[in-house]
């Protein structure tokens, strides 16, 4: 299969040295590592400055620099790579020696990254993450980008062997050969909104700091007083007020900016059934997913999304399984196909997943009370509990006369969040919808679920109620008092998906 | 509402609603027993160190008897749950699938299909040994612990368990 596709390879019996240009990766990583790991060091320089030793820094950092460049270099001395038809070997490490087998069989994700810094030496950076190896990532800094994309290709071609069906794997290695076509593009003003949609959290300090900046003089909240230990009070209230002001209106626009940094330019296509995405402003990120691969999509939209009336489709692929790679690879494993608008959303999810016929959705809804009420007595109670002892201590014990306000106020809030639980069945995919203002909708082929959990509390047994809980490889749900005979259908349906369909799931 | 274009009808799907679930080994309750009172045992002797240390005065040594008293009483109340809580957990083998049901007070039960099976560990513990015991733990792939953990069965079933699972585990693989 391999032979099908261009050789563009040169011939891999030796060790290859990949080009000086990664001596910036590997600076950069080691950079990275010493700020990760020292960043309290910064501590040490603001004594310095404040000592009167300023003198001391720039030689101290000179020095640093020198030191990560020469462990850069050696790092790039030391890094070797040998290709063959279905593994790369890697032999690296300064003081301890290390060589490292990646079978193409065992990769989870290949992508072709173009740095800022390699663009111009037409350079790209191939990132690859493996399943069941001591090492989990691995970077080939500074290769040719035809060889890196060509690389991609053969590890993608090689990913299907295992599990898929053979006239499938054909598929693979014929529809790899084609050139792509593009089925979604967004433009910069997508993009810009994507950057506004993708941290609600900057609108909720953007609207703090309205608030912040309104209240007078003689308020409780007197930002004076608050700033008195900044040594700041010297300050006319008007410039602070609107340093602030300034600094929170920056923050969207910061958003914006880290929108297009990464997703400018957006291209998804398709070669059969791998799908590509390709974007960046500065530096190019070039990532692939196999449609079978895929575990699950997401349609999120939070409020600001919601408000634009676009949707950003994540397609799910299963976890390494650890938990570090869950940490860190969370972002990562995800592939994202940004702002689509609804139509979109749903022409691209039915294309994805295979069978679905998906038009408007419609779904079912857990019992309200219920729902309210528990989460109420048994999540919320302690919170609001301790909410009230500290009011009663800070402010006075008057403030017990709220109690109804802030129950009731809870209350909403569950009731705005019960309105979104929604869960559904067409045909063989399941649904899910949760959410707040905004809202977040999982849709997976029930057949790649691997266990399904019921449960039932004692007052659930005498409603007729239940827990649902599902599992994926890539994450698990939980439709929370849903009714018996609605959980048990669902369940009895996932099993006999599961025990009947012959597909691979992985 | 919630079912639309399903392959089939619902009513003719194969259920596992009122499946017989099969208890653990008749020794497993004893077990759970012995294991609950070994390790509050240890845990009263500790609590007991404060009071037999302290001379006086009384009204101390009286406030410090009353931790060794609080151990006492949420031993009892632990070792009554879990013994209670083995007699409720059981199993269930079918063709394609293997379920646990567990929990005195909220009940789980948890369905695991052979097909999605990774691997399966069988392990016995000292007290477990003695008792002729031991717990098989299935895991699934994504899941960071392990999927269904089933203590409290006899050696050879668990034995013979693991075996009849990884034969049809092996079977699927051939056929796919």
């Amino acid at each position: 299969m391999t032979e099908q596709v261009a050789p563009a390879t040169p011939a891999s019996n030796d060790w290859r040295r990949t080009s000086p240009v990664a001596i910036v990766f590997f600076f950069l990583s080691v950079l990275r590592a010493a700020i990760n790991a020292g960043w309290y060091a910064l501590v040490g320089v603001w004594g310095a400055i404040q000592a009167g030793k300023a003198a001391f820094i720039l030689p101290a950092l000179a020095i640093l620099g020198l030191v990560l460049t020469i462990y850069a270099a050696l790092s790039w001395l030391r890094f070797r790579y040998r290709l063959t038809s279905n593994k790369i070997l890697l032999r690296k490490g300064i003081l301890q020696r290390d060589q490292v087998t990646v079978e193409f069989d065992k990769v989870q994700n290949v992508r072709v990254l173009e740095p800022v810094y390699a663009r111009p030496f037409g350079l790209a950076l191939l990132e690859i993450d493996t399943a069941g190896s001591a090492q989990r990532e691995i970077t080939l800094g500074g290769i040719e980008l035809p060889l890196a994309r060509e690389l991609r290709d053969r590890i993608v071609g090689h990913q299907g062997q295992k599990t898929a069906l053979s006239d499938e794997l054909e598929d693979t290695a014929e529809s790899l050969s084609k050139p792509g076509e593009t089925i979604i593009a967004r433009d910069n003003k997508d993009i810009a909104i994507y950057g506004l949609t993708h941290n609600g959290l900057v609108w909720v300090a953007a609207v703090i700091g309205g608030v912040f900046s309104q209240v007078d003089d003689n308020a409780w909240l007197n930002p004076q007083r608050l700033f008195t230990w900044m040594n700041v009070d010297a300050w006319p209230l008007w410039q602070l007020a609107s340093l602030i002001v300034l600094a929170l209106c920056l923050l969207p626009l910061l958003s914006i900016f880290g929108g297009l940094w990464r997703y400018q330019g957006y291209e998804l296509d398709r070669r059969g059934d791998v799908y590509r995405r390709q974007s960046g402003l500065l530096s190019r990120h070039d990532e692939t997913i196999k449609r079978h691969k895929i575990q699950a999509a997401t349609w999120n939209q939070n409020f600001v999304a919601r408000w634009f009336g676009r949707i950003n489709l994540k397609l799910k692929q299963a976890k390494a399984g650890s938990a570090e790679a869950e940490i860190q690879g969370n972002q990562k494993s995800s592939f994202l196909v940004p702002v689509l608008r609804p139509p979109e959303a749903i022409a691209l999810t039915n294309e994805l997943l295979p069978g679905l016929q998906l038009t408007a959705p419609s779904f079912s809804r857990v019992h309200c009370t219920q729902y309210i009420k528990k989460y109420l007595l048994f999540g919320w109670s302690i919170p609001l509990t301790v909410l009230h002892l500290v009011l009663a201590l800070t402010v006075g014990p008057w403030s017990i006369a709220l109690a109804p306000l802030t129950i009731g106020l809870a209350a909403t809030l569950l009731y705005l969040l019960w309105r979104r639980i929604g869960y559904a069945v067409h045909g063989e995919y399941g649904l899910l919808r949760t959410g707040f203002i905004g809202s977040k909708t999982t849709i997976f082929p029930l057949f790649k679920v691997q266990r399904v959990d019921l449960r039932q509390s004692p007052s659930q047994r005498k409603r007729g109620l239940a827990h649902l809980t599902l599992h994926l490889a890539s994450h698990s749900m939980t439709v929370p008092y849903i009714s018996l005979s609605d959980a048990q259908t669902i369940r009895d349906l996932t099993l006999f998906h599961i025990e009947t369909d012959q597909r691979p799931w992985f | 509402m919630t079912f639309q274009n399903l392959a089939l009808p619902v009513d003719t799907l194969p259920t596992a609603t009122g499946l017989e679930f099969a208890p653990m080994a008749p020794n497993y309750p004893r077990e759970v027993l012995v294991q609950s009172l070994l390790s509050w045992g240890i845990v009263i002797l500790i609590a007991l160190i404060p009071v037999a240390v302290v001379a006086k005065p009384p009204a101390l040594r009286f406030a410090l008897a009353s931790i060794p008293a609080a151990a006492l009483f949420l031993a009892t109340l632990s070792t009554w749950l879990s013994l209670k809580g083995a007699k409720v957990k059981g199993y269930v083998l079918r063709e394609h699938d293997i379920a646990f049901r567990r929990g005195l007070i909220f009940r789980k039960a948890t369905f695991l299909a052979f097909n999605r099976i990774q691997h399966i560990e069988l392990s016995q513990g000292p007290l477990q040994r003695r008792f002729g015991l031991a717990t098989l733990k299935f895991f699934t792939a994504g899941g960071l612990s392990v999927d269904m953990k089933i203590d409290g069965l006899r050696r050879e079933d668990a034995q013979k368990l693991r075996q009849l699972i990884l034969s049809k585990i092996g079977r699927q693989q051939k056929l796919q």
